[in-house]
């Protein structure tokens, strides 16, 4: 019976180191996979494997890209959109490019003078690369789609969203659609940006679900050719492309979902660059290049800007003076030039330096100030110091540097007497915490890529608005109500600006929020390709190529 | 033979309960999430609203305008047609995920039972025949060192080394077959620590044991006795070790499978809790459940075959 | 047999050095470590900073003395918390058998049916990052193994003549549980209490390193190692220390408990893997 159960004990590990021996190689799709690794990892070593190449050809038509992403680029059928826009295989009407509004599918629009009316002229050399041509046909078809209530990780994506009011949308000509609504929309441009508006073939979705059953067919420079749930996705140079078409033929886009082994594998050269915002953080990009020459950084300014935000219920942050206090506290300089390397500049009115209405304020940083205000206020109350709660969600802490930032905070505010305790929670605790009002501080990231800033003021600051409520700001001041009041109906933008101004400096001295820094994009690659360019949503792509 | 079949179908018995509270604890693991998993859905991004109306259509598509104890019969009803539903976020089919992941994490946990048994068991069987000496006292500080080495710090440690600095291993993924080498290895090292422990002990006991006595007074020299007669005897506690390894590396090497870019069942579980993604929580609950439960019922098996006592129903437990 | 002790006395020695060291931590820490000066962020080690400093200017050898308090503490806390759980269950599921046994049998199974690591993972973020969701989530998936150990030990002790021999002379079956067999499960769960305190210490390592441990800014080895991890190319100290720590404190409590286990002679289950 021994010797029975010690050759079954043989057999079963024998027959395990088969299997697991086997496949690793056996399935084709992954024996090609592998051979195609190995030829781009050589080529990614050094620069004598990658001349040899050029030997042969040249390498942008011959060796895939690899770039990593902390998520499955492509989320597939179940999600609306199929694939992040950063993959460039689908495109939408109008493009959001870091605040201005740009043509993409649509080559123009107008309305009119209600705003009620909207004619968009669509291009009429884009074909989905499944050779079906883009026209008015198609992109009404694709507004049909939306209404089957897809959800997305994205952003949710329908109708309603994207087309408030409408009445009804008409085929004008073969290449211009007209939408006609009940309530005037002033922004549509705005809203149909990007993930306002993903067009994809008619071939590639269910008309009765609108799932997209397949691979996603778009418009884009690139297509799908190959995806590997959670692991990576391949990409092929549409060279059909209406516009100019992409330098490198194939990208493999990996998903990486942990920070530093994304920085292990640049480092190690498996991969050639990061996409994705937040793939990487600004310590560790600029740590990664410091301490080696291979790599290189670019920036590209963002519309984010980290923030702490009160909860004015709160006795002591009620008192403008104790706000006044924190704000003066909290250097910026150093907050800047440390935790964030010296790559971000510092932050004094609300509206980010991206925004067209951004009214450049500079503020001071005064301790003793600060300390003999928050002591008027303590004293008043009679108490000795503060105690309060500071909440940051879970995503913010590790995307940004919020948690150094929160830590460092923690000690200057003490010698104000403000002792604050922080909580990292999840996402969907942090909405608790804020619905229930149930903290004194956060410290956020935020921004708006709307143009116009008049709803993101009321919805923070004015009494009646959304967030300020719902969210427990719970700020009131009667000069903004005033001014937020009086935005919308000038028409003129040059006095609208003039509010705008006015209200950055009241929200400014009077301690509204602390906007501590404007954010940047980092973006991090190899040296061994170039023209390499953060977008808003992700990298170029289409102009990335190997270093010659 | 009937009463090896009574056997068998009493421990299965024994495991239904297991099962059902299994299944209970996942579910009400699932449930007991913070959050509202609606407006999670509605809300991705954590800037958007939604009317009443809506929220009341997906809360009844989800299911979740239900009383909680419905729910989970229908959970219960679903699954019995093989059905966990879909991930809130991703929209995915739980079961095509767990489909495609399973095998990844099998071959994960089998390597790195492999590396364990190769040299767990190797240097459990040396350091007994070596006993006292040299070897026994190195490997027995390696082991002990093994044993206490968090896997995180492992996995950091050797991805630098291996990848980052000598580059002979990729960091991450799994799209080249050595790709499961170093989450392999990060896995089986306490493992191979306690397993070659377990070796050890299990000889030396067997060694003090009369037939071994009887054996080398046969003239079969002493590392004869211990590979051929005390290593198949002791090997109960240390296959159950492996057992139990086994099962835990199947269902949730999930810091290892993180850092390591591999997508299995662990690395899905983490994901799942970070988002709070409760379906998929639970279906992984469940399924490490199962695979528990089948593990041990394997091993019942293997006592049954080696100790015959069991097989003729002597011992009730 | 001589060896055995040079290897007990080094794990004792370490360990109380460790021991010694968290709990001194104010008195002997150059620093406070929560004290931050970002003119000195990252720095290399010198005369000041014997360790350097982290990426907020703190001093990393206070951090790391202080790091382990927190840490040892939850780790003997949780596992005595298991311990006490599943020692009065497994007392009686192994004493009065039949229902009770069943019931309490079952749940341990169930509990022991649940993955490990990922399980606590899933407590602790069910119930937010915290002592408390920390302190949960290792009971819920410790006491089981405590339970089966001392369910089985009692069995057999119960099956020894002196159970019977009391029983004659009238003693009550709390009498005979609580004052004649439990003592005897002594030795049994001091091995059992220290291997699992130096699996513990590890699982509270892996949470906070996941970010599910300590709320900042207390500083924890496992949140040290993780905050370090982006500044690791440029500061190795700043991982290499803490998890030096930790590897240490496991070790020499796993020393420990095998001297434990020669000394006693009883044989506890050995530690599961992660």
């Amino acid at each position: 019976m021994r010797k029975r159960f010690l050759a079954l004990l043989l057999a079963c590990s024998a027959a395990m180191a088969f299997t697991s021996g086997c496949k690793d190689g056996s399935a084709p799709g992954q024996k090609a996979a592998q051979t195609q690794e190995a030829e781009r990892g050589s080529a990614a070593d050094g620069q004598k494997t990658s001349r040899e190449e050029e030997a042969k050809g040249n390498p942008n038509e011959e060796t895939e890209v690899v770039i990593a992403t902390y998520r499955d680029a492509v989320q597939g059928s179940g999600d609306a959109f199929y694939c992040w826009e950063g993959t460039y295989v689908w495109e939408a009407l109008t493009t959001n490019n870091g605040g201005v509004i740009e043509p993409w599918l649509a080559q123009s629009w107008e309305h009119n003078d209600a705003c009620t009316e909207w004619t968009f002229r669509l291009r009429d050399d884009a074909f989905f690369t499944d050779g079906i041509q883009f026209n008015a046909d198609t992109c009404l078809e694709n507004i049909d789609r939306w209404t089957h209530g897809i959800t997305s990780t994205y952003t949710s994506l329908s109708v309603e969203k994207s087309f408030p009011n409408l009445d009804k949308m008409e085929k004008v000509d073969e290449f211009t659609v007209k939408f006609t609504f009940t309530q005037p929309i002033t922004t549509l441009e705005y809203v149909l940006s990007d993930y306002g508006s993903p067009m994809f073939s008619p071939g590639c979705f269910d008309k009765e679900t609108g799932v997209i059953s397949d691979y996603a067919v778009g418009t884009g420079p690139y297509k799908i050719t190959d995806h590997v749930d959670g692991e990576y996705v391949l990409l092929e140079r549409n060279d059909d492309y209406y516009g100019e078409k992409g330098k490198v033929k194939y990208f493999r886009i990996r998903c990486i979902p942990d920070a530093q082994t994304r920085i292990s594998a640049l480092k190690a050269g498996e991969v050639m660059g990061l996409a994705d915002n937040g793939a990487i953080t600004m310590a560790g990009a600029k740590n990664l290049c410091d301490t080696d020459d291979n790599f290189s950084m670019d920036s590209t300014p963002s519309h984010m800007t980290e923030y702490i935000m009160f909860n004015c219920n709160n006795e002591f942050l009620a008192d403008r003076r104790m706000r006044e206090a924190l704000n003066l506290a909290t250097d910026r300089e150093s907050v800047c030039g440390v935790l964030y390397n010296g790559l971000l500049e510092p932050a004094y009115s609300f509206l980010s330096a991206q925004s067209v209405f951004h009214l450049d304020l500079q503020g001071e940083y005064d301790l003793e100030r600060a300390k003999a205000l928050a002591r008027e206020v303590l004293d008043e109350k009679g108490a000795d110091h503060a105690d309060m709660t500071m909440i940051i969600r879970s995503s913010t802490a590790s995307d940004y540097n919020c948690k150094a930032v929160a830590e460092y905070l923690k000690q200057v505010y003490q010698e104000l007497g403000v002792f604050f305790s922080i909580e990292i929670v999840d996402s969907s605790i942090y909405k608790e915490r804020q619905q229930e009002g149930s903290y004194d501080m956060t410290l956020t990231v935020f921004g708006m890529n709307n143009g116009d800033p008049a709803s993101t003021f009321k919805q923070y600051f004015a009494s009646d608005g959304n967030s300020n409520h719902s969210l427990n700001y719970n700020y009131y001041n009667e000069k903004i109500d005033e001014l937020v009041a009086k935005a919308p109906a000038l028409a003129d933008v040059e006095e609208r600006s003039r509010i705008y101004d006015e209200i950055q400096t009241v929200l400014f001295e009077d301690s509204a929020c602390i906007p501590i820094c404007y954010q940047i994009n980092v973006n991090i690659h190899n040296k061994a390709i170039e023209h390499y360019r953060g977008r808003t949503f992700g990298v170029g792509l289409p102009t990335i190529s190997w270093t010659e | 033979m009937w009463t090896l079949i009574r056997y068998i179908l009493k421990k299965m018995a024994l495991l239904v309960p297991v099962l059902v509270g299994i299944s209970v604890m996942a579910f009400a693991l699932g449930a007991m999430s913070p959050g509202d998993p609606v407006d999670q859905v509605l809300n991705p991004n954590g800037n958007e609203s939604y009317t009443r109306e809506e929220y009341d259509q997906m809360s009844a598509r989800m299911g979740l305008d239900k009383p909680v104890h419905i729910q989970y019969i229908n959970w219960l009803g679903n699954l019995s047609q093989g059905d966990l539903g879909r991930s809130f976020f991703t929209n995915k089919s739980i079961v095509e995920q767990l489909a495609r992941r399973i095998p990844i994490s099998a071959r994960l946990a089998g390597l790195s039972m492999i590396v364990t048994v190769v040299l767990g068991v190797g240097g459990g069987v040396a350091m007994a025949v070596w006993k006292d000496r040299f070897l026994d006292h190195l490997l027995g500080a390696c082991s002990a060192v093994a044993l206490s080495v968090p896997g995180f710090w492992t996995a950091i440690v050797l991805m630098g080394l291996f990848a980052e600095k000598w580059k002979l291993l990729p960091t991450s993924g799994i799209v080249s077959g050595t790709g499961y080498l170093l989450p392999a290895v990060t896995l089986a090292i306490p493992s191979t620590g306690a397993c070659a422990r377990l070796t050890r002990n299990a000889i030396l006991d067997e060694v003090g044991r009369q037939y071994v006595t009887v054996a080398v007074s046969k003239g079969l020299s002493r590392r004869q006795t211990i590979v051929f007669h005390a290593l198949g005897n002791g090997l109960i506690p240390v296959v159950t070790y492996l057992g139990t390894h086994m099962a835990g590396i199947l269902g949730g090497a999930s810091i290892v499978e993180t850092i390591f870019a591999v997508p299995g069942i662990g690395s899905y579980a983490i994901s799942a809790v970070q988002s709070k993604d409760y379906y998929v929580v639970q279906a992984y609950v469940l399924f490490s459940g199962l695979v528990y439960v089948a593990v041990n019922i394997l091993l019942d098996l293997l006592y049954m075959a080696i100790n015959p006592r069991i097989r003729r129903g002597e011992a009730g437990q | 047999m001589k060896l055995m002790t040079v290897k007990m006395k080094a794990a004792l020695v370490i360990l109380g050095g460790i021991l010694l060291a968290s709990a001194l931590a104010p008195l002997i820490a150059p620093w406070d470590p929560l004290a931050s000066d970002l003119a000195r962020a990252l720095e290399g080690p010198s005369g000041e900073h014997l360790l350097g400093t982290d990426n907020i200017g703190r001093d990393l050898l206070s951090r790391v003395l202080y790091g382990g308090r927190q840490s040892i503490l939850l780790a003997l806390a949780a596992t005595a918390l298991s311990m006490a759980l599943g020692f009065v269950l497994g007392l009686f599921a192994g004493y009065f058998q039949g229902g009770a046994d069943m019931v309490i049998t079952t749940a341990s199974n169930i509990f022991q049916g649940l993955p490990g690591m990922t399980l606590m993972i899933a407590v602790a973020g069910i119930m937010g990052q915290g002592v408390k969701s920390m302190l949960l989530a290792i009971v819920l998936n410790s006491w089981a193994g405590f339970s089966r150990i001392v369910r089985g030990e009692v069995m057999r002790l119960k099956r020894e003549s002196f159970v019977d021999g009391l029983k004659t002379v009238g003693a009550g079956n709390f009498r005979i549980l609580f004052l004649h067999i439990a003592p005897n499960l002594f030795g049994t769960l001091c091995v059992m209490f220290a291997t699992r305190v130096a699996g513990n210490v590890i699982a509270v390592a892996s949470m906070s390193f996941l970010g599910l441990g300590l709320q900042p800014p207390a500083p924890d080895w496992g949140v040290m190692i993780n905050d370090a991890r982006q500044y690791f190319r440029q500061r190795p100290l700043l991982v290499l220390a803490p998890g030096l720590c930790v590897v240490l404190l496991s070790l020499s409590v796993n020393l420990a408990a095998d001297g434990l286990r020669d000394w006693m002679d009883t044989r506890g289950e050995n530690a599961d893997s992660m």
